[in-house]
């Protein structure tokens, strides 16, 4: 399958960037105008751009990671800067990551938003979310990434109010009070590095003149860094910046996906990533001072989310808060400066995400089918949605940490890395986490399979099929169940074959690799 | 006044005539401005505005005379020895004319709002149960 | 004289000259005719714009000695870059919303015609039934009483009108001197405050307030002008300009005419751009002005009385060190701008004084690099390492984030009030709370409200953001740290204010049935206007905010020429 592949011509390569965001921005601009009852061409618009695009990323990952291409493409946008578009092995990376996951969101949001309203303006927005998600993951300089960044922050805005009830509005409008003030800072942030070392280049190992920056005048570098890491913490929901995100738990499960998974604290956590590696450099951040505070920061946000999810009886809730905590892990990755921990921090973000969006089509599914929405009306439901039941396990386990999941592989490269980093104390964390992890899913794993059916509340008794053979047993749409079914299989995939060439696992060492030398 | 304080600072202590001007000028336009802020009857406003635009034509005046006094020293070349700049004449002509143009517009205007409100006070008394409406016409007074 | 050249000149003098003669011509058309006029004049000033646009792109000041007289009595045409910018934005703003007036006649005002001819035509095909609420309560009210009167939407005294004032603002921006500056100035606001009055009984007192504040703002910018004129012997801008330099060079010189000159001129000027505290006029005439022409005071009139400020601040007077004082004034009114206006605007329950206020509040954006003119020293970033920049780079920086500022206040603003005028001639109300969730029904006017949000918050990609992008980093490096404060402030009034205004048309419950209950459009079916091409009017202003994000470095460009320093 590669060989046609690695036919693309070179001249060819820097175009495919700019064509990804296209791609989708012309999806949105396609969708909007649609009238609500086309369905089928709108879904038939929102899976081309889709497919198209993990088609164009698979596409690149020969030429990127084996040959070590980097097609750019940019165009002048204020005196002295420019809008760089640029693929290197982590915009690949997380650009993948979004990609697929938008696939398997698209089906799942078409099913579940069967027969409602508004339909269009919801997949106009998602295809604009996803837009900004694929321009911030190519990004060749800050103010490009600052540029998609508040995209990416007005167009998810209608998408966490999309019910349009008094609560959704009002986590809508705290979702925007928060990223808005965080866009601010790193807004900051970014005006003021500009104005020192000019354009700020995304470059292996710190940007141009930052080093020098940080030697000359570490107060006001320190300050920038505080601006541009709190301002992505915002979106990355980091302690004590995470308070918007277990509110916007009343958007729609597509969203939520999409806001946990793939685009939002995602692209928060990549924006810390790439300005701790491709801004400061860990060089420079390490002579800052910076990485300890940051450790301690992402190491207390992971206890902290954990803590907070045990409490939490609403499903979409407890998922929410262990987001918070999941997403903290790429943080503590990379503050811990060696190849085996960053490796783990990054190959995170693309595992979390895997096992995070199964979990959200999970509780969807259950909330949609059974109308479950609290660990206790998920009593039973194994016997009645085993498929959806078996997915959400999978998911579960992953967080938690068992092989053979994928966040069995991450959490073991983080903690090897810790042992080998001069913070071994990490490791605790990792295993208090585990266990919080363990005491908040394996209760609703039990709640699934191992309690009687016969305490099921009989309100939640929906749809039952009377044909099957078992009168609790309901069948799930299929495109609800089977992006679920497909991300848990993934999440197992990418587990087991973490040896594989291209492999999330060796994209994320050699990406670490490449930083650290 | 701030005018006549830099008139009075720049040269001779005692007022030539352009000074004079300048003064009275200062002070028309300062008393129609107080006028207009003060009175709310829309027609005398419009008269106090004229009143402004008269003192501030007069203040551009004597600055012509001044002007065309000392336009040697200052580079007005072509007015210099004559008795008023020519382009500071043009200023106040123009001025003069814009002035009765906006004058126009604000009789029409006044007029037209002033007819609305007696119409709409000759039909409250004819029709008493339209309360929103004497409610409008009530605000505007 | 090169052809193209002289080709260019002409189309110089054109921009003025033709709006000119069609507003006169238009006097002697009949309605219908005034509209294909309107359109069609307001094309070919595009057409107009185009070649000035693209010759000063190349470097080069235009100037035209009009009638073949020289300064001072003669009139002198001069088209920089600044000159060029403001040409470009109104002649875009100007045609979108000349052939949105024709499309909808209603949006132009409502006249009184006799009650006869008010029932002799009681349903004609075209003309604008969708007339606002308050003209049917009036039309309803009278009908009985037999000899009164009625309101019929519709005015024509419009184009005229329009005409007048753009070729008044056009006059402004490529005036080369200050008194053509006056009369273009007067022009553009004499056919303002008549535009206002075209909105019926309700606008004529916002009209006549804004008659008295025009006519005094004039009054104290003519006089600034004469003193200039008093110090320097000519009021041609450039040449006063190097006299006043001249002035300042040599110490023993008194400055105190041109420092009050420059006093007067900028109050005269605030007065018109409505900068707090002298903002009050400004609410009622915008918003109560008709759906066509509320656009063109917010995006262009004001933006009048801005270009000559920033002419006056930069050209003429130079960064004086005894203006000092008068700068900080000024900065200081548009930073309490910001806030008062934004608080305002949160207070509003109305679309249209919402949008006024924020007017208001974003007019307190082109003030703050006054300061920064006369403190353009990299002070603050010296003999760092690495720093990137070069002398006149503050200069440079702080009039090209001021103007990317105005211009995409010009195209958002233009679109937001033609958008909230056309809901409101739609629904009879702007009552933000009874357009709970318009967006279902009419999703490109809601689409378009939100994209000159991101323009008006100034999210990138908009001229918004490339605006204040630019001013911050002057700002950062010229050390005036408070401008920081403020951009950031305004950035979340203004996000506030806004979300307060388009989230509830946008977003509502799918249970939630009010929308259904509204004063739908179906009360006036006839006026096929209001659901159909019209619609495109603010999509196209909105769009193109959102698309001039990309132009940031070109403006910079293009305002190098023929920059004072």
């Amino acid at each position: 399958m590669v060989t046609w592949l690695e036919q693309i011509p070179a001249e060819l390569l820097p175009a495919i960037p700019v064509v990804m965001v296209l791609l989708s921005l012309t999806a949105a601009v396609a969708i909007f105008p649609l009238p609500e009852n086309s369905v089928k061409l709108r879904a038939g618009i929102n899976l081309t751009a889709a497919v198209a695009k993990v088609l164009l990323i698979i596409a690149l990952v020969p030429a990127v990671v084996a040959d070590g291409a980097r097609p750019e493409f940019s165009a002048p946008f204020l005196p002295g800067i420019d809008l760089v578009l640029r693929v290197d092995p982590l915009a690949l990376f997380f650009a993948g990551l979004s990609a697929l996951l938008w696939l398997l969101t698209t089906i799942y949001a078409l099913g579940y938003l069967r027969g409602s309203k508004n339909k269009s303006r919801f997949f106009g927005f998602f295809s604009l979310c996803v837009t900004a998600t694929v321009g911030i993951s190519f990004s060749g300089n800050l103010i490009t990434f600052l540029v998609f960044y508040e995209l990416l922050t007005v167009v998810t805005y209608p998408l966490v109010a999309h019910w349009g009830t008094p609560a959704s509005l009002r986590a809508a409008r705290i979702y925007l009070r928060y990223a808005l003030g965080g866009g601010l800072a790193v807004l900051i942030g970014v005006v003021w590095l500009t104005m020192y070392v000019g354009p700020v280049d995304f470059a292996d190992g710190g940007a141009e003149g930052v080093s020098e920056l940080v030697r000359a005048n570490p107060v006001p570098a320190l300050l920038i860094f505080v601006l541009l890491v709190g301002g992505l913490g915002v979106k990355a929901a980091l302690f004590p910046l995470h308070g918007w995100l277990p509110l916007a738990m009343v958007a729609p499960a597509p969203v939520s996906a999409l806001l946990h998974a793939v685009a939002v604290v995602k692209a928060g956590v990549f924006g810390i990533v790439r300005v701790l590696h491709d801004v400061f450099g860990v060089e420079a951040a390490a002579e800052l001072g910076v990485l300890t505070p940051l450790l301690i920061l992402a190491a207390f946000t992971i206890l902290y989310g954990s803590y907070q999810a045990l409490r939490q009886q609403e499903i979409k809730k407890r998922l929410a808060y262990s987001t918070i905590s999941q997403v903290s892990y790429v943080v503590l990755g990379v503050a811990m400066v060696n190849v085996l921990a960053t490796s783990g921090g990054i190959v995170h973000l693309v595992h979390q995400g895997l096992m995070k969006v199964t979990l959200f089509f999970c509780a969807g599914l259950f909330a949609e089918v059974i109308r479950a929405h609290t660990v206790s009306q998920l009593r039973g439901a194994g016997r009645r949605m085993p498929l959806t039941s078996a997915a959400f396990t999978v998911g579960a386990f992953g967080m938690i940490g068992l092989p053979p999941t994928a966040g069995f592989i991450s959490k073991w490269q983080l903690g090897t890395g810790a042992l080998a980093s001069e913070h071994p104390w990490v490791l605790w964390v990792l295993v208090g986490s585990s266990l919080l992890n363990a005491a908040y899913f394996l209760p609703v794993v039990y709640a699934l399979w191992f309690v009687d059916a016969d305490e099921v509340a009989p309100e939640t008794l929906v749809s039952g099929d009377a044909d099957s053979a078992d009168p609790l047993r309901v069948k799930e749409p299929k495109s609800l169940l089977a992006p679920a079914l497909i991300t848990a299989g993934l999440t197992l995939f990418v587990g087991i074959a973490a040896s594989l060439a291209f492999a999330p696992l060796q994209i994320a060492r050699f990406i670490a690799e490449g930083v650290l030398g | 006044m701030m005018l006549a304080q830099w008139a009075l600072s720049m040269g001779a202590v005692e007022l030539t005539q352009m000074q004079w001007y300048l003064l009275v000028g200062t002070a028309i336009a300062v008393i129609g401005l107080v006028r207009m802020l003060l009175t709310r009857d829309l027609l005398a406003r419009l008269i106090a505005l004229n009143v402004t635009g008269i003192g501030s034509l007069m203040i551009i005046l004597a600055l012509a005379a001044r002007t065309a006094e000392s336009g040697d020293a200052t580079g007005g070349t072509e007015a210099a020895g004559s008795g008023i700049d020519p382009v500071l004449s043009a200023l106040v002509i123009t001025g003069l004319v814009i002035t009765v143009a906006f004058t126009g517009l604000g009789a029409v205007l006044i007029r037209r709002i002033e007819g609305a409100q007696d119409a709409e006070r000759a039909h409250t008394l004819d029709d008493v149960h339209d309360p929103e409406r004497s409610g409008d016409a009530g605000d505007r007074e | 004289m090169t052809a193209p050249m002289s080709l260019t000149l002409f189309c110089l003098a054109a921009v003025v000259l033709l709006p000119l003669l069609a507003s006169a011509l238009s006097v002697l058309l009949g309605t219908a005719a005034r509209r294909v006029m309107g359109v069609i004049t307001s094309v070919t000033v595009l057409g107009l714009v185009t070649p000035i646009l693209i010759q000063v792109t190349s470097g080069q000041t235009l100037e035209l000695a009009l009638g073949g007289f020289e300064s001072p009595l003669g009139i002198t045409l001069r088209a920089d870059g600044l000159s060029a910018l403001f040409l470009a934005m109104t002649a875009i703003v100007g045609a979108v919303v000349s052939c949105y007036a024709a499309a909808r006649p209603a949006a132009t005002g409502k006249r009184l015609v006799p009650a006869a001819e008010q029932r002799r035509r009681s349903h004609p095909a075209d003309a604008g039934i969708g007339a606002e609420a308050t003209a049917h309560r009036e039309a309803r009210s009278v009908v009985h009483a037999d000899p009164s009167p009625v309101w019929r939407a519709g005015h024509a005294g419009f184009w005229p009108l329009w005409l007048g004032c753009w070729s008044g603002l056009n006059a402004v921006f490529v005036s080369g001197d200050l008194f053509n500056t006056y009369v273009g100035l007067e022009l553009v606001g004499l056919t303002a405050v008549a535009l206002v009055a075209l909105g019926g009984r309700d606008a004529w007192p916002a009209a006549l307030r804004y008659l008295f504040i025009a006519v005094l703002g004039s009054l104290l910018f003519l006089i600034g002008v004469a003193l200039i004129y008093s110090v320097t012997g000519t009021l041609d801008i450039i040449a006063s300009g190097e006299v006043i330099a001249e002035l300042a060079a040599s110490h023993d010189a008194d400055l105190a005419a041109v420092v009050l000159a420059l006093c007067l001129i900028s109050l005269g000027l605030a007065l018109k751009v409505a900068l707090v505290p002298l903002h009050r006029w400004l609410i009622p005439a915008h918003s109560s002005a008709p759906s066509a022409v509320s656009p063109l005071l917010s995006a262009l009139v004001i933006k009048a009385a801005l270009f000559v400020l920033l002419r006056v601040w930069l050209w003429v007077a130079g960064p004086l060190p005894e203006l000092v004082i008068l700068a900080w004034v000024l900065a200081g009114m548009g930073a309490v701008a910001i806030l008062v206006g934004s608080v305002m605007a949160l207070r509003q329950s109305r679309l249209k004084p919402l949008i006024a206020y924020s007017t208001v509040a974003q007019a307190g954006y082109w003030f703050l690099l006054l300061p920064l003119l006369l403190d353009p020293e990299t002070t603050a970033l010296e003999g760092q390492t690495g720093t990137t920049l070069e002398d006149g780079a503050v200069l440079a920086g702080a009039l090209g984030g001021t103007v990317a500022l105005a211009l995409g206040h010009g195209l958002a603003k233009a679109s937001l009030f033609l958008a909230a005028g056309h809901l409101k001639d739609l629904y009879g109300t702007d009552e933000i709370d009874e357009l709970r969730g318009a967006g279902r029904a009419h999703p490109m006017l809601v689409m378009s409200m939100g994209l000159s949000a991101v323009g008006l918050i100034g999210l990138p990609l908009s001229l918004g953001f490339t605006g204040k992008w630019l001013l911050a980093t002057s700002a950062v490096a010229a050390g005036h740290y408070w401008i920081l404060v403020v951009l950031v402030a305004g950035t979340l009034f203004s996000a506030a204010y806004l979300l307060k205004a388009v989230a509830p048309l946008l977003v509502m419950s799918e249970d939630d049935q009010t929308a259904l209950t509204l004063p739908q459009a179906q009360t006036h079916p006839d006026d096929r206007a209001l659901t159909g091409k019209a619609q495109l009017a603010p999509f196209v202003l909105g769009l193109l905010t959102v698309l001039t994000g990309f132009l940031g470095a070109w403006l910079t460009g293009v305002l190098e020429v023929g920059a004072p320093w």
